[in-house]
């Protein structure tokens, strides 16, 4: 049954062409291999194969062995010619097919490198965009920067100054701090006798969290001026800690202020 | 007499004389296999050489899984012979072993003007053959049928649509260029083969 279904759709044929599908390769293979008739088959089509593709080359026999049979004159002049004129056909039919075929695959191939250059110049062209974005927007950044930095360069004519005086107890001292963030002076009491060249002034929340930390070099016998920005102590609560530094630069307590920070009220315009 | 089919097992007891030591079994597997081993080699694209070869190498496996007892059923030892010549081509391929007859020095050794002359031969009455059946053929559409089936690779059924031809049409020249082939290929191959 197996064999007639082969025998039916050209299995043979389409085996040596290599056409059939590596399943129905292999399941004719299996049938085959101990099939005379399928065998003869196959075999007659490879030949077949073999010599129109010889014929079609124009690949030429060699003089055989054996004895041709008679022919006569003209009629052997015929056939050879006629053998001639197929050789030529069959061999410029092949060659247009093959050149055809190349041309079909250098201009699939030509374009899908047009398609890579295209997609290439597209990537370009973003990333050349997202670039010159960026840099637009460094530029912003930096404009901004320089604005900063100027108005924080502008002399400060009036700069608040908050002397805060040592006290015993947990007394707090309120600071009333502008409504605008800007420059103030810290005025701190050093200690009688000053016995330090260098100070630490230390910052904190009254949880002990340090908020700001410098050094400070006295600039007078009895005070240390700490210039901060009064955006960094909002309305709050803070602990202000003043350290001699000795020589081992261990750190030698020296005052410990508590103070509350609170805003000004805004000067309201004078009615007319 | 009715060629048994392949479906049927032929000899369901080839394995089990394989395996009892039967040396003729042996020669038995070899010469009904042999042929069609060859197909399935040259189909993989094994040269010549490379047939030879990898035919040796099918049967020494093949005798040597049936010995060991690892063909569980009979009936399955045509699959399991096509499989196992097919795999090795495979896997000659994959490899790109070099066995003993692509060595360029034991192909120039075993060289000689009677191979070389042989294979020139069959060649040569192949191709003189074709000619003639194409010759024989008579219309140039039966002559394109055949050039485009055998070797331009082209399907059948694209062939029949462009040509204007019936499935049975088609089947015809093709049955009529084999068998033709067949007759003149078995009477140049005795010639040669009285010389």
């Amino acid at each position: 049954m197996e064999h007639a279904n082969f025998e039916e759709s050209d299995t043979a044929e389409r085996y040596v062409t290599k056409r059939l599908s590596a399943e129905e390769r292999a399941r004719f293979e299996a049938h085959f291999v101990d099939c005379s008739r399928c065998l003869d088959r196959i075999e007659a089509a490879e030949g077949l194969r073999e010599g129109i593709a010889r014929a079609a080359v124009g690949e030429e026999p060699r003089p055989l062995p054996f004895r041709m049979p008679r022919r006569s004159r003209p009629a052997a002049i015929a056939l050879a010619l006629a053998a001639s004129l197929l050789l030529v056909l069959g061999a410029s039919v092949a060659l247009s097919l093959r050149t055809a075929r190349r041309a079909e695959a250098a201009l699939e191939a030509e374009r899908a490198a047009e398609a890579q250059a295209k997609q290439q110049l597209a990537d370009a062209e973003q990333r050349l965009s997202a670039a010159e974005a960026a840099a637009r927007q460094e530029q912003q950044a930096r404009s901004a920067l320089e604005a900063q930095l100027a108005k924080e360069r502008r002399p400060q004519l009036a700069v608040p100054v908050f002397a805060l005086i040592t006290t015993r107890g947990d007394e707090k001292e309120t600071l009333r701090l502008p409504p605008v963030p800007q420059w103030i002076l810290l005025s701190l009491e050093r200690e009688s006798p000053a016995r330090f060249d260098r100070y630490q002034v230390t910052v904190m929340s009254p949880d002990g969290r340090q908020l700001w930390q410098g050094e400070v070099q006295p600039t007078s016998r009895e005070q240390l001026a700490v210039g901060l920005h009064s955006s960094l102590l909002p309305p709050s609560d803070y602990v202000i800690q003043v350290d001699g530094i000795g020589r081992a630069r261990t750190p030698v307590r020296v005052a410990r202020h508590a103070v509350r920070v609170v805003a000004a009220p805004q000067a309201t315009p004078p009615k007319r | 007499m009715n060629e048994p089919t392949a479906s049927e097992p032929r000899s369901p007891s080839l394995a089990d004389r394989i395996r009892a030591g039967d040396a003729a079994a042996e020669r038995e597997l070899v010469e009904r296999y042999s042929r069609g081993v060859k197909v399935i080699l040259r189909n993989a694209g094994a040269n010549a050489p490379a047939v030879d070869d990898l035919h040796q190498e099918t049967f020494r496996i093949a005798l040597e899984k049936i010995r060991r007892g690892d063909l569980r059923d009979a009936a399955g030892l045509s699959g399991f012979i096509s499989s196992l010549a097919r795999n090795l081509a495979i896997d000659h391929f994959r490899r790109g072993r070099r066995s003993a007859t692509d060595d360029p020095a034991t192909l120039e050794s075993v060289q000689s003007l009677e191979p070389g002359a042989l294979d020139r031969m069959v060649a040569s009455e192949q191709a003189r053959v074709v000619r003639q059946v194409l010759e024989e053929l008579g219309t140039d559409r039966d002559r394109e049928i055949l050039r485009r089936f055998y070797l331009s690779s082209e399907a059948k059924e694209k062939i029949c649509e462009e040509l204007g031809l019936s499935s049975l049409q088609f089947n015809r020249v093709l049955y009529r260029a084999r068998e033709r082939y067949r007759e003149l290929y078995k009477k140049a191959s005795s010639g040669r083969d009285m010389l």
